[in-house]
């Protein structure tokens, strides 16, 4: 390849797509001096951007704008108040996006990068010269998080570019009959004006089919893994805010559930979790009723944390180099390690074309941590993807550093884009699962969009008795490697499996939410060579089910009665079974939930059982946490465009939670998250 | 026709489409004509089937008018687009050199030496964020041609820069 070729620019610009690109990336691992033309070209047209971007921008003068917007009128004869007022809300509303954009121009993403990586080398350049101490370094390197924040929080801000917006005239605006424009006129006067970018097509999910509803007759028991990802939330997130709907594929809803916090009772001493159960009347459909299920983790302190091993394998090709990849990734680990202390150790292991070891495992006292930023910011991006050779180093790693009864960890961050070695799907998961026969347990850190492998990504933190997440801006990174770090690191019981039975003489048929891709076999329950889901300290882990009672009107048979032969003696037999049962001792049971999990280091699994009364609220009694619950589980089916949906709307999502008292940060965002996603139906 | 919406693309794309315009033709007035044309045009358009490519949409329309007012006015009579090389040609004045010795020089005004073709495949890529195929749709160019563009002007803008930018800190 020669410097003179026009796919250097093109691939640094991110415009080589599918063939082309793979290509490209394959013939650049022969010519290490190109990529460090391309991190040129990438700087030198960031700069380019950011100058150009701040260029004077004109405006038309009014009267112009007059006649468009003459043009634009509908053709009916207005009602010359009502348009005045119109104009007048109008007026009001546009100076109040004013002074909006006034307040907070959001800067451009490219910016923020430049910005960003400046400061991360500043703050190692001072610590390494200097012996700045390490409150300085961690206040840099959160003022760089802040900044990020900036632009990613208020994930809201229309990305319009900033200017003089207010035309008002002062007249005109104190002529103004009393019209305050609400909080909501304002959202949605600006929210949708933005173009909306094409939906990513190099994205891969998994196609699940939703479950259906079973008749507790033909299957009276329900089993499933425990699950406490959240990635797909973060996900939704993001594509709702960039202007379109997710992928139905991509909405797995008991992630949308798990990501919040929800109020349940503390486990008992020398439980690893708690149960908190209730049921309520279905909001959708009349006549069914919800059960919720909710586990509360031991919540153990970032001090109390047993001692790690952890090691972290990234991602460094060529696709991890956008701003919300690598240097969000490298920021985010940074905010980790300053979490870490002397008891904790960390190696890094990078996978490009081929995959190397970066910093052998290090102890993170002081001089180890500075040891592990230096590595983390000397990192960059290039070339293509070898999985499968990373992932085989960074188990040798972790392995090597065993550490019995303390948290032996490899954190994969990856965009998931693997294109060399290995890049079936089915051979990597393997390779996972052998290795997690290593008693190492897997993070696995989702990135960016475009080329985003979510079925491969969710696949491999299943089998690899693992854990998922998608870090989407930088509040994300934080909450997820700091702010939960013992949830993230620690594990307090695996292959957490639940079975709920359900007593016929009450239920005539139930339908789990959600957890489609985690079913098991009933037999599997009680199994302990099958694999199931991990929790972490402090994490909760949130089921609901849909029941239709026994003699309601929903009642119905799913199929048509047979012809050829008969259910009639079954019929009788099963009905005696359930006449004993309503008269017997459990006749006011509705259902029995039973759980299965293993200590981290394996052994036997313990069971707990939890017989369940029929006592039944209505869901405006309900508590919070279960409507809160009910409303993302909602919102997951509409965007799954689910045929379980009944008669939900957004509309009445919003009216379910505004009715919620003290909601928390990440439930307000949900509620403009919804509201969004309404605007942009 | 949805007036709400076309307020809203008038008050996100407005600025940009007469920065673009008037850089394009070097005069205000033309350039309001031209955007003002645009928008007028855009009201006629059906809001669903146009949102998918609007940027696209509006630059290409808006660059046209441009070149066609500019060919009904006669100032440029004869001549093809892109036959205005080297349209600004006040970059040699003295103040501007004695400009260019003083500050740091931005790559903005290393930029106006560039041919008219060339600024404007940048401006759009860079200042517009469009991508390789709207640039080829907005100027008939081919693709390929708008990368070869690209990776040309951004080598010659790089060594000019480095150039200029040493040379400055030589004499200070």
């Amino acid at each position: 390849m020669n410097i003179d070729d026009p796919r250097i620019t093109a691939y640094a610009l991110n415009e080589l797509q599918g063939q082309e690109k793979i290509d490209f990336e394959k013939e650049l691992e022969q010519y290490p001096e190109i990529l460090e033309e391309i991190e040129i070209i990438r700087a030198f047209t960031g700069e380019l951007s950011d100058e150009l971007q701040q260029e004077e921008i004109l405006e038309l003068s009014e009267e112009i704008r007059e006649v468009i917007l003459n043009e634009a009128k509908p053709i009916s004869v207005v009602n010359f108040r009502r348009r005045w007022v119109q104009v007048a809300a109008a007026v009001v509303v546009v100076a109040c996006i004013g002074i909006w954009f006034a307040n907070q121009a959001p800067p451009e993403p490219k910016t923020v990068v430049l910005e960003m990586e400046h400061k991360v080398n500043l703050s190692t350049e001072l610590s390494q010269d200097s012996e700045v101490s390490e409150p300085s370094l961690l206040k840099d390197t959160v003022a760089i998080a802040d900044s990020l924040n900036e632009h990613s929080a208020d994930m809201f801000a229309p990305s319009i570019p900033s200017r003089n917006m207010p035309r008002a005239k002062a007249k005109k605006e104190s002529s103004i009959p009393a019209y305050k424009p609400t909080e909501a006129d304002i959202s949605y006067s600006i929210a949708p004006s933005m173009p909306k970018p094409n939906p990513p097509v190099g994205e891969k999910y998994g196609k699940y089919q939703e479950n259906n509803f079973a008749t507790v007759l033909e299957k009276p028991l329900s089993t499933f893994s425990i699950d406490v990802d959240t990635a797909s939330y973060s996900n939704v997130r993001s594509r709702i805010m960039q202007g379109y709907l997710p992928n139905p594929d991509s909405v797995r809803i008991e992630e949308l559930i798990n990501y919040f916090h929800y109020q349940y009772q503390n486990p008992k001493k020398g439980h690893p979790f708690s149960t908190s159960i209730e049921v309520a009347d279905s909001p959708w459909s009349e006549g069914n009723k919800l059960i919720r299920i909710g586990l509360q983790g031991k919540v153990i302190k970032n001090e109390n944390r047993p001692q790690s091993n952890l090691v972290f394998l990234l991602d460094v090709s060529g696709s991890m180099s956008d701003f919300n990849k690598l240097p969000l990734l490298k920021l985010g680990l940074m905010d980790m390690v300053m979490k870490l202390n002397e008891k904790d150790h960390v190696g890094i292991v990078v996978y490009a074309g081929s995959a190397g070891v970066v910093l052998q495992p290090t102890r993170c006292d002081e001089a180890g941590k500075e040891k592990v930023l230096e590595a983390l910011t000397r990192l960059q991006s290039g070339g293509s993807t070898n999985g499968e050779g990373g992932i085989r180093e960074a188990y040798r790693l972790v392995e090597k550093n065993f550490i019995k009864g303390g948290t032996n960890r490899v954190i994969l961050a990856t965009d998931g884009d693997f294109n060399v070695g290995t890049s079936n799907r089915d051979e990597l998961v393997k390779l996972v699962k052998q290795k997690a026969k290593s008693k190492a347990y897997l993070t696995v850190l989702g990135f960016g969009h475009g080329n985003l492998n979510d079925y491969m990504m969710e696949e491999i933190s299943n089998q690899g008795n693992g854990n998922y997440f998608f870090i989407d801006n930088a509040k994300e990174s934080t909450r997820v490697l700091c702010q939960k770090i013992s949830g993230t690191l620690v594990t307090i019981a695996k292959d957490v499996k639940i079975q709920v039975e359900f007593n016929p003489a009450l239920i005539h048929s139930y339908r789990l939410v959600g957890y489609d891709n985690l079913k098991l076999r009933d037999e599997d329950f009680n199994d302990d060579k099958k694999d199931a889901g991990e929790i972490g300290a402090g994490h909760q882990v949130t089921a609901i089910y849909e029941i239709v009672p026994k003699g309601s009107a929903n009642a119905k048979p799913n199929v048509d009665a047979l012809k050829y032969q008969t259910t009639a003696k079954v019929d009788t037999e099963q009905k005696e079974k359930v006449k004993e049962n309503t008269k017997g001792k459990y006749a006011d049971e509705l259902m029995t939930v039973k759980l299965r999990y293993k200590s981290p280091e394996g052994g036997p699994s313990s069971l707990m059982t939890f017989p369940l009364k029929n006592t039944i609220e209505s869901f405006k009694e309900a508590s919070p946490s279960l409507r809160f619950a009910t409303s993302v589980a909602a919102y997951g089916m509409l965007l799954k465009q689910s045929q379980f949906a009944g008669d939900v709307t957004y509309s009445s999502i919003l009216e379910w939670i505004e009715q919620i008292p003290n909601l928390d940060d990440d439930q307000k965002e949900f509620l403009r998250l919804v509201k969004r996603t309404k605007e942009l139906n | 026709m949805n007036q709400d919406w076309i307020k809203q693309v008038l008050d996100e794309h407005e600025g940009t489409l007469l920065r673009y315009a008037y850089k394009l033709c070097g005069s205000v007035e033309i350039a309001q004509d031209a955007v003002q044309d645009t928008f007028l045009k855009l009201c006629k358009e059906d809001q669903k089937k146009i949102e998918s490519y609007l940027l696209k949409w509006l630059f290409t329309v808006c660059r046209n008018r441009v070149f066609e007012i500019l060919r009904k006015d006669k100032k440029m009579t004869a001549l093809t687009d892109y036959d205005l090389e080297t349209k600004h040609s006040e970059i040699s004045t003295p103040d501007s050199v004695a400009q260019l010795a003083d500050d740091k020089v931005t790559i903005r005004t290393l930029m106006q030496q560039l041919p008219a073709k060339e600024e404007e495949v940048l401006r759009l890529k860079f200042q517009n964020n469009l991508s390789y195929k709207e640039i080829s749709e907005i100027t008939q160019l081919s693709v390929s041609n708008v990368g070869f563009i690209l990776h040309n002007v951004i080598k010659k803008l790089r060594g000019e820069f480095h150039k200029t930018n040493e040379t400055a800190g030589g004499l200070a």
